[in-house]
């Protein structure tokens, strides 16, 4: 009686599981990639802006606040809210943004010197990060639903996958090569129980750090004004609302002072960002938060400690809350980010969220390969399937590698440049949707395959040649950055070259 | 004839009651929390972090159940307990 009943349910897991996959696992794919490639995000960055200058030694961050204060002082004393962003391990320079009635800005300064570092106009790694949870051309919000939405289904499927699975570990040590969806489904079991801790967390992470849009109504029913709203916001992201001005100019202490109070209450962790909120006004007020990289000190907690002061008399105002629920927050934020991991830390992060890719990839493929033995399946809908396949799985890594080469291409003086970087990777994209519709299928992987490969392995030679940072100076320098860069973009050239062979010897 | 429509009829109810059912208990559970003896703050954030695991859990169910009837005979108790704590939050 109970065999049976059990056969039933895992039929019924398999049908829930397979559904959800088809229909988001384009989406997902296309986040998972994108959500990966922001482990890297401040990488990206720096080597999207090679006009940046290398910069060995942090600097004490004293001196460099003091350069950003003066800076903002004097370029944007109307703004509303000033953010510094301080230099730290992975990123050499101070970060300075303001947003006020004039609009906003932002710059980047050497901490050495606090001089202006000009470099290209580019949204780098930053672009990556925000599409995973926002995609783009879209309203943000609707966007944020959508990859809710999605990311819930992937919960879904991964939990369905595992009660799917009789024999999961046995499964897990099979893999029958060259044998067509045999295949398929043994590389899609590897990548999904090999990592299947990761896939569960960082998904779960991944609504929780977008929980107060997503589940709202714990918060309006507990705090229906939307004064009481704000501070549970400032509690949970150290988030500063807007206030009105006061009208009336008061000097603001100094912030060596305001660092001198985080110092102590944090045993010694180092400041990440300020903001201040009416910057010269009697109402201003200023947030220090820690930055997140030290674990040695703050765990792995992505919601550091911060502290909200009144920035004309240096009243402690507010600071982060010990609390449970505050904490268990921190920590599945922490974990998302995987601001905490140090360098072998963030690689296993990528080969982790890539074995999500290849989990996603590899589901998706075993979808059309079943299919295509079944004489009765509708031939209409194996054909898009497997076009859309084709345009996701390596078009779109295709155009990510495009981006790269615009960035490097493009004219500096350009308008509205790093917008036309995004513009081109989309761009790219819908030329690889249209070929995938117009070639025969094996041609199309085979073409892709072979053109991402010659794109990747171009990429260095093309930096060498517009840049100042080919590989031998950043060799010799210990540009570790650029050299890095060059290797991982050679050795995927080879791996694209490996997939675009397969199929052509198929 | 009628042995093929409803195997297409029954997925189709059961989707739509795995999705309205799930978003339903997620929405009562973030304010049933209100119930649990601590600040107003951590029992809102502590629902938020749970209500994705609620969802989810109501899915696989309706899912998991022989069949339809089950499925709902199943959600109610937590349905009704749900309604009960939130009632007590103020609603």
């Amino acid at each position: 009686m109970i065999a049976p009943l059990g056969a039933r349910i895992r039929q019924r897991m398999a049908q829930l599981h397979r559904w959800t996959g088809l229909l988001l696992g384009w989406l997902l794919f296309v986040i998972f990639l994108t959500g990966t490639l922001s482990f890297f995000r401040q990488e990206l960055s720096l080597w999207m802006q090679p006009e940046r200058p290398f910069i060995a030694d942090p600097v004490p961050s004293k001196a460099a606040f003091e350069h950003a204060y003066q800076y903002l002082r004097q370029q944007a004393p109307e703004a509303s809210h000033w953010s510094v962003t301080l230099p730290d391990a992975r990123d050499p320079l101070l970060a300075l943004s303001w947003r006020g009635p004039e609009g906003r800005g932002q710059v980047l300064l050497n901490p050495l010197d606090g001089r202006r570092v000009e470099a290209r106009d580019t949204r780098g790694g930053d672009f990556f990060y925000r599409f995973h949870f926002q995609l783009h051309y879209i309203p943000v919000l609707l966007a944020r639903y959508l990859v809710g939405i999605a990311a819930m289904m992937m919960l879904i499927a991964l939990i369905t996958g595992v009660i799917t699975h009789k024999k999961i570990l046995k499964d897990f040590f099979t893999f029958r090569g060259g044998k067509g969806q045999r295949s398929w489904l043994d590389a899609h079991n590897g990548f999904s129980v090999l990592a299947l801790p990761f896939h569960l967390m960082i998904t779960y992470t991944g609504l929780v750090t977008l929980m107060m849009l997503y589940i709202p109504w714990g918060m309006e029913k507990a705090f229906p004004e939307q004064e009481q709203r704000q501070h549970l916001v400032t509690d949970v992201f150290a988030f500063l609302p807007a206030e009105p001005r006061s009208g009336e100019q008061a000097a603001m202490l100094p912030w060596e002072q305001l660092l001198a109070k985080s110092e102590v209450y944090w045993q010694g962790a180092q400041v990440g960002r300020i903001q201040v909120a009416n910057p010269g006004d009697r109402n201003a007020k200023a947030v220090l938060e820690a930055n997140s990289d030290q674990s040695d000190i703050l765990g792995i907690s992505g919601h550091p400690p911060f502290m909200v002061f009144d920035a004309v008399s240096g009243e402690l105002l507010r600071e982060k809350v010990l609390a449970p629920a505050y904490d268990s927050y921190g920590i599945l934020l922490g974990l998302h980010l995987g601001r905490f991991a140090d360098w072998p830390g963030r690689w296993l992060y990528v080969l982790l969220g890539t074995a999500g890719c290849c989990m996603l990839a590899t589901g998706l493929l075993l979808w059309t390969s079943k299919r295509r033995k079944k004489p009765g399946h509708s031939r209409a809908g194996l054909w898009i399937v497997d076009r859309l396949n084709l345009t996701t799985l390596a078009g779109f890594p295709l155009a990510v590698v495009a981006m790269f080469w615009l960035n490097r291409l493009l004219p500096l003086e350009l308008p509205g440049r790093a917008n036309w970087e995004i513009h081109g990777l989309f761009l790219v994209w819908l030329a690889m949707f249209l070929h995938a519709l117009l070639r025969p299928l094996k041609r199309g992987w085979y073409e892709q395959w072979m053109l991402a490969g010659i794109l990747l392995l171009g990429l260095p030679v093309l930096n060498l040649l517009t840049t100042d940072r080919g590989f031998p100076d950043s060799l010799l320098s210990g540009d570790w950055l650029f050299v890095g860069f060059d290797v991982v973009l050679v050795a995927l050239a080879a791996l694209m070259f490996r997939f675009a062979r397969q199929k052509r010897e198929s | 004839m009628p042995a093929k429509v409803r195997f297409h009829f029954e997925p189709c109810l059961r989707i739509l009651l795995a999705t309205l059912s799930a978003f339903l208990l997620t929405r009562w559970s973030s304010i049933a929390v209100l119930a649990l003896p601590w600040s107003p703050e951590q029992s809102v954030v502590t629902g938020m972090q749970l209500g994705f695991v609620v969802f989810a859990a109501t899915v696989i169910w309706v899912f998991v159940a022989s069949s339809l009837r089950n499925a709902c005979l199943g959600l109610l108790p937590p349905t009704l307990l749900l309604i009960y704590f939130s009632h007590g939050a103020g609603l």
